[in-house]
């Protein structure tokens, strides 16, 4: 870097404080490439590395894989549900809609529940996180709109090849979807117990 | 033997020299003092937004209860305070806080507090809410870390503006260690973040055959311009996709030679502001942007401030030349 010209002197550190932040330098950057390191497919010795420096890139928020559109863009993930309101009226909806989640970046947050809950279908077995979340959804919905049970449908939206797009086939062809039921709650109960899976 | 033994003491001597003039080089805080600038108007925007959904996201009857954050948190030592601040009345006086806090950070006013307070905010609201976080928080947390050690105030901030106008004796911030250190961290970090994220690409067959590009742009949900006309020319979206691979490969080796430098981080703008502007996420291409900052020089971030100041200066002195007798005019301009 270019030094710019300055009145003051610049502080001179000692040995002992430069081995001291070195170590720590050394410390950190070992755990910034632990984090990306570790996810799947990883060596032993990664994920052995990573369980060391895991508390301090959880409590840092620096636990990440920075895979971004890897291995490649995926299909994309929405949540449609139904509900039942009081009086036996209907609701359906869904989530992320660009026309009611304004601006972008809000519209992005729903966007990444659908997505991260879709990649947890994509677990096996199905991890605990993926039934909690799923409830707490549904909860939320039934709490919002005052319902008495709603049905949760995770959809996937696949992605036409490009041939098939010059042939003809619609971003949004019917054909491309494809729904699975995630669960069906209820607030009768406190408890929000699951009726059927 | 003797000849190996030179070679692995010239190696060590070498080493130690490297990393000591990488990490303890006095720098001055102007690149810093820029970042600070961008990212805490990043932070603030962000958060912002989170304003309008804040109940739904925050709230005690949010879209992620309790239950559903600790079983995605099950084997991680992620806690968010915010879970203290669920009362309908705590939790919107926490969220002002917090963008009192950001739009401090950016101005630079009280920046060591603001900037070490505006780290524990965006980590906190990450881990609430954490699946509907993506790269925008990530870049956003990595920034505010940063910033924190990081004498971010020394330069283009409002405290550095009263330290020169209250001050008899011009206090001029000097080069400093942790001015270079936040600089140096951030740059490191972003090395590893590309390069991961190229690796990890060598994994899909879309990246090798070309046609990555395709799927991003023919996302609907993610789509915010319409490229699909690109499914008509399939060697541009092979061009496209083969380039930002070996962008993100290689950025760790030549962003630091001085004379591919200006290169990749031209590069940068493209491919960042294509997500923005065909991916829908403006944000996230950027936070990356004023990541990349990290590498411009602090001298011309320094010398373009230095222009912006005097030139109105000089153009009104062209207009009515200052007389002989009027000395505290000329030492005006040259600040």
């Amino acid at each position: 870097m270019t030094n710019l010209p300055s009145s003051a002197a610049p502080q001179v550190w000692t040995v002992r404080a430069k081995r001291c932040v070195s170590a720590l330098l050394f410390l950190h950057l070992a755990a910034v490439i632990a984090a990306p390191m570790a996810v799947e497919p990883a060596s032993i010795l990664s994920r052995s590395v990573w369980s060391v420096f895991q508390p301090y890139l959880d409590v840092t928020y620096l636990n990440h894989g920075y895979r971004f559109f890897a291995p490649e863009p995926g299909p994309s993930h929405l949540i449609r549900y139904e509900m039942e309101l009081s009086g036996g009226r209907k609701l359906q909806g869904y989530f992320p809609d660009a026309r009611t989640h304004r601006p972008r970046l809000l519209y992005h947050r729903y966007f990444m529940l659908s997505e991260h809950l879709g990649a947890l279908t994509d677990v096996t077995p199905p991890p605990v996180a993926l039934d909690a979340c799923s409830r707490s959804f549904g909860r939320h919905l039934l709490q919002m709109h005052s319902g008495q049970r709603v049905r949760l449908y995770l959809v996937r939206h696949l992605l036409p090849h490009p041939d098939a797009f010059v042939k003809g086939q619609k971003l949004d062809d019917p054909a491309l979807y494809r729904e699975k039921l995630l669960g069906e709650y209820s607030l009768a109960d406190s408890r929000m117990d699951t009726v059927r899976r | 033997m003797e000849l190996l033994s030179n070679y692995f003491r010239e190696l060590r001597s070498a080493a130690l020299d490297g990393w000591d003039r990488f990490w303890f080089t006095p720098a001055p805080a102007h690149t810093l003092g820029l970042v600070r600038i961008l990212a805490g108007a990043m932070m603030f925007y962000t958060h912002l937004v989170w304003t309008l959904d804040l109940d739904a996201f925050f709230g005690s009857q949010s879209w992620l209860d309790h239950a559903a954050v600790a079983a995605l948190q099950a084997d991680s030592s992620a806690w968010s305070p915010l879970w203290l601040c669920e009362p309908r009345v705590v939790l919107p006086a926490v969220h002002l806080t917090a963008l009192i806090v950001f739009a401090c950070l950016s101005l630079g006013i009280w920046t060591k507090t603001s900037s070490i307070l505006s780290f524990v905010l965006v980590v906190s609201y990450a881990h609430r809410a954490p699946l509907a976080m993506f790269g925008l928080d990530q870049i956003n947390a990595l920034l505010a870390l940063y910033l924190a050690i990081g004498p971010a105030g020394d330069a283009l901030s409002l405290d550095h503006w009263r330290a020169r106008h209250w001050s008899v004796v011009e206090p001029q911030a000097p080069p400093s260690v942790g001015a270079n250190i936040s600089i140096r961290l951030i740059q490191l970090h972003l090395c590893v973040i590309y390069l991961f994220a190229g690796l990890s690409k060598l994994q899909g067959p879309a990246w090798w055959n070309g046609s990555a590009l395709w799927y991003a742009f023919a996302n609907l949900e993610y789509q915010s311009l319409d490229m699909t006309w690109t499914a008509h020319h399939p060697w541009l979206i092979n061009l496209m996709s083969h380039t930002v691979l070996v962008w993100e490969i290689s950025y760790v080796a030549l962003v630091w030679p001085r004379l591919t430098r200006p290169l990749v981080l031209a590069m940068a703008v493209p491919l960042h502001m294509g997500i923005a502007l065909c991916l829908g996420m403006s944000t996230f291409g950027l936070v990356m942007l004023i990541a990349n900052v990290a590498f411009v020089d602090p001298a011309l971030i320094a010398s373009m401030v230095r222009w912006r100041q005097s030139e109105p200066r000089q153009i009104r002195m062209a207009r009515v030349p200052a007389p002989h007798s009027r000395p505290t005019t000329q030492v005006r301009i040259r600040r």
